[in-house]
């Protein structure tokens, strides 16, 4: 058999794309979803990738905290950390605040505190070039599993797409595929960001009448059934008002700098996810 | 029979070349996300499997370039956020488009060889678009710049040379124009 290709190497060819456009078309209308074959592959190569990103970081850190301004470093880490819950908790206080103002006393606030943080570490980064996703080490083990939105202490990141075993991919909110039910925060004006596979996003839908200015911030709207209320999506970057469109043409910047991205949370609202192993 | 039997046994009968060739190339698509991003070229599309293949080709190893594309292909739809099958179709449909028409290339020239993994890269820009546009999947079409696509295209085609005298050199194949 193999020597038959060999001799005829078209053949296999021909064979080799007939497998490609049978997954493909099987895979129409699922996503990118792992299948079982595929979740055995990224428990084996994974590792190689949490090692290679693993080592990149213990020499970052060494050159960083040992040959370079120690004391500093850890001041500012330990800074970042603090602003970052402080802009989180800001957050949701302004949504708690508008919230209140508009006497929306019955509102079930209860969905916000119930929700479980699981920590993940990125471990990888999509392989094509074309789309943008991230491979976490957290999985199906973990109470991981697709839908599952993804979040930092900036705001959103994306969404759980495939999961195995001991890692899940995330589709970040700035690839094309993305999109999410977002509202402006002061306005509460509504509209659906959708990534452009860039640093930016478009918020689309955002009628005429709605009431957004540059810097408005766009946060979750909670519909959907994907992400909580109230996470913070990104800011206003431009407005564009044409007269022969329907919709006001709104690029956002992301909440998340996503060039620096190394931990994230995953968000279980269902309270699935099981506790972080310190061990990991 | 000694160490340096069974090291002259390998050499001689090439038995490390594949398996090498396969781990490599296997690593660098696992690896290719981490490296383009934690080097911050992310914009770039840094894609050593068509060097290889276009290598396999010229060594007339047709076969097992075929099933490498292959291979890699669905491995990098793994690592990535598309529909499975994608790259492993638009690698093995340029592959097949390469065979068809290797007897009208001197591939045994290096800078036709480089040029050829860079039309690689071009043609594997536009496979993927056209795919994308074509079949039904639930996935839209990713921007994808002309001039991005031409900048890689350049750098992969000079990176490729030189990659080539590596893999001359694992092949132990001394008399390649490196002109």
């Amino acid at each position: 058999m193999t020597a038959f290709f060999e001799r005829k190497p078209k053949w296999i060819s021909y064979v080799f794309i007939f497998i490609a456009l049978i997954l493909l078309s099987l895979s129409i209308g699922r996503g990118a979803e792992w299948n079982p074959a595929e979740k055995v592959v990224a428990q084996i190569a994974a590792p190689f990738q949490r090692f290679f990103v693993g080592t990149i970081r213990t020499v970052r850190d060494i050159w960083g905290k040992y040959f370079f301004l120690v004391e500093t470093h850890q001041e500012n880490v330990r800074l970042r950390r603090k602003l970052d819950l402080l802009r989180l908790e800001n957050s949701r206080y302004q949504e708690l605040l508008l919230a209140n103002r508009r006497l929306q006393k019955l509102l079930n606030f209860q969905e916000n505190t119930d929700e479980l943080l699981l920590p993940a570490r990125v471990i990888g980064w999509d392989s094509s070039g074309l789309f943008k996703s991230i491979t976490i080490d957290k999985g199906e083990h973990d109470g991981v599993t697709v839908s599952m939105p993804v979040v930092n202490a900036e705001g959103v990141v994306g969404r759980i797409i495939s999961v195995s075993p001991g890692y899940a991919q995330v589709l970040l909110v700035t690839d094309r595929n993305s999109s999410v039910d977002g509202l402006v925060q002061r306005s509460r004006g509504r509209g659906i960001l959708k990534g452009r596979g860039s640093s930016e996003c478009l918020f689309e839908y955002v009628i005429k009448t709605c009431d957004i200015k540059d810097q408005d911030t766009i946060v979750t709207s909670g519909m959907g059934g994907v992400f909580p209320k109230g996470l913070y999506l990104g800011t206003v970057a431009q407005i564009e008002d044409s007269p022969n469109k329907l919709f006001k043409d709104v690029r956002v910047v992301p909440a998340v700098d996503f060039s620096k991205l190394e931990e994230v949370l995953v968000v279980s609202r269902s309270g699935v996810v099981s506790l972080p192993n310190p061990e990991r | 029979m000694g160490t340096k039997d069974y090291l002259r046994h390998w050499r001689e009968n090439r038995l490390f070349f594949h398996p090498s060739i396969w781990f490599v190339c296997g690593l660098f698509v696992v690896l290719r996300g981490n490296i383009t991003h934690l080097s911050g070229i992310e914009w770039l599309d840094f894609d050593l499997v068509p060097v290889f293949l276009v290598y396999l080709i010229a060594i007339e190893q047709d076969f097992k370039a075929l099933c490498l594309a292959f291979f890699m292909g669905l491995l990098m739809d793994m690592f990535s956020a598309c529909q499975l099958g994608l790259f492993a179709f638009t690698y093995s449909a340029i592959l097949l488009a390469i065979n068809s028409t290797r007897r009208f290339l001197d591939l045994a020239n290096v800078r036709t060889a480089a040029l050829l993994v860079a039309l690689f890269l071009v043609a594997k820009w536009c496979f993927v678009s056209i795919v994308l546009r074509i079949l039904p999947l639930t996935q839209s079409v990713p921007s994808i710049r002309f001039i991005t696509v031409m900048v890689s295209a350049f750098i992969m085609g000079v990176i490729a040379p030189i990659l080539f005298y590596f893999l001359d050199v694992v092949w132990g194949k001394e008399d390649r124009e490196h002109a």
